[in-house]
C-alpha cells in the first residue's frame, strides 16, 4: 500500500507491506538512529522516533500508522558541519558509553525541551521514563539536560566534572570522547549498520527439554524450504570440542561443547540452525526439522547436581581441559578449588565470637541493549567476522579451531558495541554465523532476539556461601572461612574462575591472618552462566560484607568501625593472592595504593552515616547501611596487551591498539594517555582498535585490565615513540638528545632551536631518512593495582507490602588517577544501576521443567530511571598509584559489587531484618518479617 | 500478519468494514502491536475519526476514546471537574512512550486486569458509548469488562460529575516503576455526614479481569468513618477473604492477595483524608 509521511522534513511517499513495522520501515529508508532492544515490548525505547512530536517506540507502530503524520529522528536533528546543542551537551557530560541508546535519549531531551524549557528533574526523569540504558544508571542525565537547556537559551554553560591531575594536559580532565560524534549522529557504526543487501540469515532451533539425546533429526523439509541455503546439525557440523569463553589459551574452561551436539543440556540449548536468504524462509524452516528425542533426566539444581545417582551431564570422553580445574564428572562437578592462609582452626579458637550464615545470589542476566549480534562474510578465501565482542583475538582462536582453519585467515573486526558487560566475552552466535558463512561464502548475519539473548547468552551464576568470621571483642579479625558453591549451567564458560572471583575479590580487603576459601562448581541442565561485571565478586561481597554486618552486630560494634579495624592499608603484602590465581598459582602482591579510608569517610558523610531519620511515614522504616568492596585491574602473569604507534607524513600519529571499547571508553584512554606522552592534542591521533588484521594482539575487554593493561600499553609505545623521535631529531637538530624535550604542540625544543612534528616527520619520510617513526608497546605485569570503594545506601522499607525502595545511595571510589573522569563517574552509575537492579527486582526465574519463565524486559526487570534514587552520588577520590599509567587503576567492574550487601545491610537497619538471598523481593522482606515476628 | 490496513474516516465506516473483514480496531497500538503480535488479517485503524477530545456537557465530561494516556494525565479540565483519580491512573503506566502512543479506548477495550485505567472508570461510574453492527447503545465501563463486545466501536466515554461528599483514592503496586501493576486497587465512596455511602471498590490483578469487590464494599457500606483503624482492618480482612489471584513472575497469589488487601486499606485511608471530589 501507497504510504505519505513526513520524515525529518521532507515528504516521503513509500509502497509498504500493511504489516510491517515502522521500525523496520524506518531502518528501510536508511534511518540508523532506530535501534532494538527488546522485542517489539515497548520496553527499551531504543526505537524511539518523536511523531508529531511526541515520543513513541517506532517497534509497536505498524508502518501505515505514520501516514499523514510528521516524524523526527536524530537525522533530522544534524547538519553536516554541526551538532545540535543537545548532541553536543551528550558529549560533554559522560552520558555516553555505548552510544546505543544514545539518540533515543537525544529525542527525549529535544522533545522535553520543546515542551518545558526550563524542566524539573521529576519531568527529566519523566521524559527518559521509556528508556533502557544498561551503561550509565541515567544519573548524569539530569546534568545534560540542564546544560542543553541553557545552551539552547543562550546562556553560556560547561559541563561540571571533576578534574584530577593539573600537571597534565588531558589525562584527568574531561574530553569529548573519540567515539563520541559518531555515536551521538547515529552514525553507521554498529554490526547492525553493516548488513549488505543478500546476506544470509541466521536462526537456531532450541531445545523443548532441559536434557535429552538426538535420536535421530530429519531436516528434509526444511531444507526445501525456498530460501533456505544451509542447514547444520550435530550430523553435518564439525567434531571440534571447544569453550565459548574468551579466556586467555590455554583457558581455565573446559571444552565441553560441539557446534551442535548429539545432546542437548539446557531448554534452549542448539539442536539446529538454519541459514536462508530471509528471516521468515530460515524461521519456517525450523518449523519443519523433526527432532527425534530421548529424554534424560533434568538437573535442576546444585541440590539435584549432587543427589546420588543424579544424571550425569558430561560424559568424561567428551570433555577435554587445557588446564587441570579437578571436575569430578561422575558426581556433576565442574570445577574445585579450595586454599588459604595461616590456620583457621587455631583463628577460630582464639576468637571471642564467631558467626557462621548462609548467603546465596539468584541468577541474574546482564541484559545490554544491544542484543548479541554478528556479519561474518568470505572475502579473497578469508573469513571475515564484523562483531560486536569484548575478545576479538580469543574469537578468532576459537573460530579456527571450530572450522579447522589457521588463524591468520580469519579477521575479526570489533565494531561500536551496545554493551556488553561480559556477556560478550564469549563466543555465543559468531561461532554459527561463521560457519554458514564458511560453508556458503555468502554473507550470513545472525541476531538474537532478547528472548535467545536472556536464555542462550550467559547469566550470572548462581551461588550459595557459607561464611564463618572470628574475631576478639575489640572486632579484630582471627578467621575468616568462605566457602562457594557455584552452578554452571549446561557448560562450564568460566567455571572454575567466575566462583573463584567471589572469593579472591572479598578475602584481601582484610588483614586477617588465617583465611580458607573452598570452591565448588555443579554442572546443572539450566542455562549458561558466564562473565558478568565483577565476574563473582558481586555475590562474594555480598556474602561477606553482609557477614560483616552480621558480625558487627553481635559484637555491637559500628560496622565501619569494624571494616576500619581490619582492612588493609598502603603496603600491606596481600599473601592469599598466591592461592587464588585463574586456573593456577597466582602471584602474591603488595598493596600499592589504598583509597579505602578516604572512600569510606566520604561515604559516610554523604549518608549522614550515625545519623538515624525519622520514620516517614507509619509502618514505612528508614535505614542505612554501607560496605567496601574491590575488584583488580587485569589479571596479573596471564593477561598482555600491545599497541603501535606511527608517525603520518604531517606530524601527526595512527594508534594501532589492541584493547577493546565495549563503550568503556577505552578508546579515549588510549588516545589521551598518546596524546598526552607525546604533547599532542588528541585530534593529532587517528587510531583502529580491535581489528585482528590491523591492530596488535590484547587478550581484550575482561578483568578490568582495559586501562591498566590496553592503557599501559599504549603508555609503553608512546614513551617509545617519544624517545624514538628525539633520537631522530638529535641527529636532524644537531644537538644531544639529553637536551631535547617534547613540547606542546607538537615540536621538539632543544637548547638551540626546535623542530615541529611536521618538520620531522617529513625529513625522516625522505629519501635520506631514517624511515617512517614507528614505535610498539607490550604490557604484561607480575602485580596489578587494586581499585577500593565505599557503598553506602540509605533505604525506605515499607512494613506493608515489603517494597524496598533506596532513598539515597553513596558510591566513592579509588580508581587511582582516573583518565576520563566523566566517564569513570557514568561507568560507576551504570555498575550500580545493574547491581541494585539485581538487589531488589532482577530474577531470572524457571519452571519445574527447566524453562526460564521471563526471559522478555515485560517480565524480567530492569531498573529505569525512575527507579533510581533522586540523592544518587558517585565520587572519585584522589589517590596516587605507582604501577597504572599516570596513577590510574580500574574502575569499572568494581561498581557492580557493592549495592546488594548496603541494600542489606540497610534493610536490617531499617526493620530488624537479614535478607541473606538476592534479590530481596517484597515477597521475601515481607517472609522475614513475618518470621521474626513469630520468633 | 497484517495484510489489510484500513484508514476510515467515520465511526460508521469503521465498524462496517471491521464487520466485514473480521478485522480488528487498532488505537494506538501498544497493545495490537506488542511483540509484533497483531494477528489479524485486517486491522481497522481509528486514526481518522477524530476521536482525541476532552470536551464537558453538563454533568458530566466526555472523553474521546483516541484521548491518550499523556492527554488524559495532562488535562485540567479533568482535574479540575474532580476526575484527578483517572489522571493520576493514566499516570500509573511508567513509560511516557507508552502512555504518549496508547489510548483510553485501547485500555478500556484491551480489557486487561494489570490495566491502571479500569479500576478507576469503574469506581467513577465511566459509561461507554458503543456503535456497533446493531446500532449504538451506551453500557457501564463495568458491564463492559464482564461482557466485552469486540464489534462495536467506543465513541463516547462519559464521566459523571461526581456527587457531593464523593471521594476517592487510588493505589498501585510493581515491582519497577514501568513495570505493569502487579495490584491496582481503585475506591469510590460518598460521605454522608461520617458516614460511609455507595462505596465502589475495583481491584485489579487478583482475576482475569478487574474486579468489583462486594463484599469488601459491604463492610464500608453504612460504617462510620469515626471506626478509622478498626474499618481499615475489617475492610483488608474482607479484600484478603474475597480475591484469589493466581502465582506468576510478578508475585504468588498469597502475595498478591496481601498487597490488595494492604493497598485497600491504604486507599480507604486515602480517600477519608482527600479533598472533595476525585483525587
Amino acid at each position: 500500500m501507497r504510504l505519505e509521511f513526513q520524515l525529518n522534513g521532507a515528504a516521503q511517499s513509500v509502497d509498504v507491506v500493511p504489516g510491517l513495522s515502522a521500525y523496520d520501515l524506518l531502518r528501510q529508508l536508511g534511518i540508523r538512529s532506530v535501534k532494538k532492544g527488546c522485542d517489539a515490548e515497548g520496553a527499551c525505547g531504543a526505537c524511539a522516533i518523536l511523531l508529531d512530536g511526541r515520543f513513541v517506540s517506532s517497534c509497536l507502530l505498524l508502518a501505515p500508522q505514520l501516514e499523514g503524520h510528521r516524524v523526527e529522528t536524530v537525522e533530522g536533528l544534524q547538519s553536516h558541519a554541526g551538532l545540535h546543542p543537545i548532541q553536543q551537551a551528550f558529549l560533554e557530560t559522560g552520558i555516553i558509553q555505548c552510544g546505543y541508546c544514545t539518540p533515543a535519549m537525544v529525542l527525549a531531551v529535544k522533545s522535553l525541551l520543546e515542551r518545558a524549557p526550563k524542566p524539573t528533574r521529576a519531568e527529566i526523569k519523566d521524559a527518559l521514563s521509556p528508556i533502557y540504558c544498561r551503561c550509565t544508571g541515567y544519573e548524569q542525565i539530569y546534568a545534560t539536560v540542564e546544560l542543553a537547556a541553557k545552551r539552547l537559551a543562550g546562556v553560556a554553560g560547561t559541563a561540571d566534572v571533576p578534574r584530577f591531575r593539573e600537571d597534565l594536559r588531558v589525562v584527568g580532565k574531561a574530553t569529548t570522547r573519540v567515539d563520541g560524534p559518531a555515536l551521538v549522529r547515529a552514525e553507521p557504526v554498529f554490526v547492525e549498520d553493516m548488513v549488505p543487501q543478500g546476506a544470509l540469515w541466521v536462526k537456531v532451533l532450541s531445545s523443548p527439554h532441559a536434557h535429552a539425546r538426538i535420536r535421530a533429526i530429519d531436516v528434509t523439509a526444511a531444507r526445501a524450504v525456498p530460501g533456505v541455503v544451509a542447514v547444520l546439525t550435530h550430523e553435518n557440523g564439525p567434531e571440534a570440542r571447544y569453550s565459548s569463553a574468551g579466556q586467555g589459551f590455554p583457558e581455565p574452561s573446559p571444552y565441553d561443547r560441539r557446534l551442535c551436539d548429539s545432546t542437548v543440556r539446557f531448554v534452549g540449548d542448539r539442536v539446529a540452525a538454519v541459514a536462508a536468504e530471509s528471516e521468515q524462509a530460515a524461521l519456517e524452516a525450523l518449523g519443519k526439522i523433526r527432532v527425534d528425542y530421548e529424554l534424560l533426566p533434568p538437573v535442576l539444581s546444585i541440590e539435584q547436581a549432587k543427589a546420588e545417582g543424579a544424571a550425569v551431564v558430561h560424559r568424561p570422553e567428551e570433555v577435554e581441559y587445557p588446564l587441570p580445574i579437578h571436575a569430578n564428572l561422575a558426581r556433576n562437578v565442574a570445577a574445585h578449588n579450595h586454599g588459604g592462609i595461616g590456620d583457621v582452626e587455631r583463628g577460630f579458637a582464639e576468637a571471642d565470637v564467631v558467626i557462621e550464615r548462609e548467603y546465596s545470589a539468584g541468577r541474574v542476566h546482564a541484559s545490554p541493549v544491544e542484543p548479541h549480534l554478528c556479519l561474518a562474510m568470505v572475502e579473497e578465501g578469508r573469513l571475515i567476522v564484523h562483531a560486536s565482542t569484548q575478545v576479538p583475538w580469543h574469537m578468532r582462536r576459537i573460530l579456527a579451531r571450530i572450522l579447522g582453519i589457521k588463524e591468520n585467515r580469519i579477521r575479526v573486526i570489533k565494531e561500536r558495541m551496545g554493551g556488553g558487560f561480559g556477556t560478550k566475552q564469549d563466543v555465543v552466535c559468531e561461532d554459527l554465523a561463521a560457519w554458514f558463512a564458511w560453508q556458503t561464502g555468502r554473507p550470513c548475519f545472525i541476531r538474537l532476539s532478547r528472548e535467545e539473548v536472556f536464555v542462550t547468552t550467559r547469566q550470572r551464576h548462581y551461588m550459595q556461601f557459607r561464611v564463618k568470621l572470628g574475631a576478639k571483642r575489640d572486632g579484630t579479625l582471627t578467621a575468616i572461612e568462605m566457602s562457594n558453591e557455584a552452578d554452571t549451567g549446561a557448560y562450564g564458560v568460566h567455571c572454575l574462575t567466575v566462583p573463584m572471583n567471589a572469593c579472591s575479590k572479598t578475602l584481601p580487603l582484610y588483614r586477617c591472618p588465617n583465611m580458607r576459601f573452598d570452591v565448588t562448581v555443579y554442572y546443572t541442565t539450566l542455562p549458561i552462566t558466564g562473565a558478568y561485571q565483577g565476574y563473582g565478586a558481586p555475590q562474594g561481597s555480598f556474602a561477606m560484607q553482609t557477614a560483616m554486618a552480621e558480625l558487627a552486630a553481635e559484637l555491637g560494634m559500628d560496622v565501619v568501625e569494624l571494616h576500619r579495624k581490619n582492612m588493609v592499608h598502603l603496603g600491606y603484602r596481600l599473601e592469599i593472592l598466591k592461592c587464588l590465581g585463574e586456573g593456577q598459582e597466582g602471584i602474591a602482591q603488595e598493596v600499592t595504593s589504598c583509597g579505602l579510608e578516604p572512600c569510606l569517610s566520604r561515604a559516610c558523610e554523604l549518608v549522614g552515616w550515625g545519623e538515624r531519620s525519622p520514620d516517614p511515614a507509619p509502618g514505612v522504616k528508614l535505614g542505612k547501611g554501607g560496605c567496601i568492596v574491590q575488584q583488580g585491574s587485569g589479571l596479573p602473569g596471564i593477561d598482555s596487551a600491545n599497541a603501535t604507534l606511527k608517525m603520518e607524513g604531517d606530524g601527526t600519529f595512527m594508534l594501532l591498539l589492541g584493547g577493546t571499547d565495549l563503550g568503556t571508553g577505552l578508546d579515549t584512554v588510549a588516545i589521551k594517555i598518546a596524546a598526552e606522552i607525546l604533547c599532542i592534542p588528541m585530534e593529532d591521533l587517528s587510531y583502529i582498535a580491535a581489528d585482528t588484521d590491523v591492530s596488535p594482539f590484547d587478550v581484550g575487554a575482561y578483568a578490568s585490565s582495559g586501562t591498566y593493561f590496553s592503557g599501559g600499553a599504549v603508555y609503553r609505545a608512546a614513551e617509545k615513540m617519544r624517545d624514538t623521535i628525539l633520537e631522530a631529531a638529535s641527529t636532524l637538530m644537531a644537538e644531544p638528545a639529553a637536551e631535547l624535550a617534547l613540547e606542546f604542540p607538537a615540536t621538539v625544543r632543544g637548547k638551540k632551536g626546535s623542530m615541529s612534528f611536521a618538520r620531522l616527520a617529513n625529513r625522516t619520510q625522505s629519501g635520506t631518512g631514517v624511515g617512517q617513526l614507528m614505535a610498539h608497546g607490550n604490557f604484561t605485569a607480575n602485580a596489578a593495582p587494586i581499585p577500593y570503594a565505599a557503598h553506602f545506601a540509605e533505604v525506605r522499607v515499607d512494613l506493608g507490602t515489603g517494597q524496598v525502595k533506596v532513598e539515597r545511595f553513596a558510591a566513592v571510589h579509588d580508581a587511582g588517577t582516573p583518565i576520563n573522569p566523566e566517564l569513570a563517574l557514568g561507568q560507576i552509575y551504570g555498575g550500580l544501576s545493574k547491581a541494585m537492579g539485581h538487589a531488589l527486582y532482577e530474577q531470572v526465574l524457571f519452571d519445574q521443567a527447566g524453562r526460564m519463565l521471563n526471559p522478555s524486559f515485560l517480565d524480567y526487570k530492569v531498573p529505569h530511571i525512575g527507579d533510581h534514587p533522586d540523592r544518587f552520588y558517585a565520587e572519585l577520590v584522589p589517590v596516587e598509584e605507582p604501577l597504572g599509567p599516570f596513577g590510574a587503576k580500574s574502575c569499572s567492574e568494581i561498581a557492580a559489587n557493592g549495592a546488594a550487601p548496603a541494600i542489606a545491610v540497610a534493610i536490617h537497619d531499617a526493620a530488624g531484618v537479614w535478607l541473606r538471598h538476592w534479590p530481596f523481593t517484597p515477597e521475601r522482606v515481607l517472609a522475614a518479617l513475618r518470621e521474626k515476628r513469630n520468633a | 500478519m497484517v495484510e489489510r490496513f484500513l484508514r476510515p474516516a467515520s465511526p460508521a465506516d469503521a465498524v462496517r468494514l471491521r464487520q466485514e473483514t473480521d478485522g480488528v480496531f487498532l488505537a494506538g497500538g501498544t497493545e495490537l502491536n506488542f511483540k509484533g503480535a497483531a494477528k489479524a488479517r485486517t486491522v481497522v485503524s481509528l486514526d481518522a475519526l477524530g476521536l482525541a477530545f476532552v470536551r464537558e456537557e453538563p454533568g458530566a465530561v466526555l472523553l474521546g476514546p483516541g484521548t491518550t494516556l499523556q492527554e488524559i494525565a495532562d488535562s485540567p479540565l479533568l482535574r479540575s471537574r474532580g476526575f484527578g483519580l483517572l489522571c493520576d491512573a493514566a499516570l500509573g503506566v511508567g513509560s511516557r512512550a507508552i502512555r504518549c502512543q496508547a489510548t483510553l479506548g485501547g485500555n478500556v477495550a484491551a480489557n486487561k486486569s494489570c490495566s491502571d485505567l479500569l479500576p478507576a472508570l469503574v469506581v467513577l461510574g465511566a459509561a461507554a458509548r458503543l456503535l456497533g453492527p446493531d446500532g449504538a447503545r451506551e453500557e457501564l465501563v463495568e458491564k463492559l469488562v464482564v461482557t466485552p463486545d469486540r464489534r462495536a466501536l467506543i465513541t463516547v466515554l462519559r464521566l459523571p460529575r461526581p456527587a457531593a461528599g464523593a471521594r476517592f483514592a487510588r493505589q498501585r503496586f510493581s515491582r519497577t516503576i514501568n513495570d505493569l501493576a502487579t495490584v491496582n486497587v481503585a475506591l469510590g465512596l460518598r460521605l454522608d455526614g461520617a458516614t460511609i455511602a455507595e462505596p465502589r471498590l475495583c481491584v485489579g490483578g487478583v482475576a482475569p479481569t478487574v474486579v468489583r469487590l462486594g463484599g469488601a464494599e459491604g463492610v464500608l457500606a453504612g460504617a462510620s468513618v469515626a471506626d478509622g483503624a478498626a474499618l481499615g482492618d475489617g475492610l483488608a480482612r474482607a479484600v484478603h477473604a474475597e480475591v484469589h489471584p493466581i502465582d506468576d513472575v510478578r508475585g504468588s497469589g498469597a502475595f498478591k492477595a496481601e498487597l490488595a488487601a494492604e493497598l485497600t486499606r491504604r486507599a480507604l485511608a486515602g480517600a477519608l483524608a482527600a479533598e472533595g471530589g476525585a483525587r
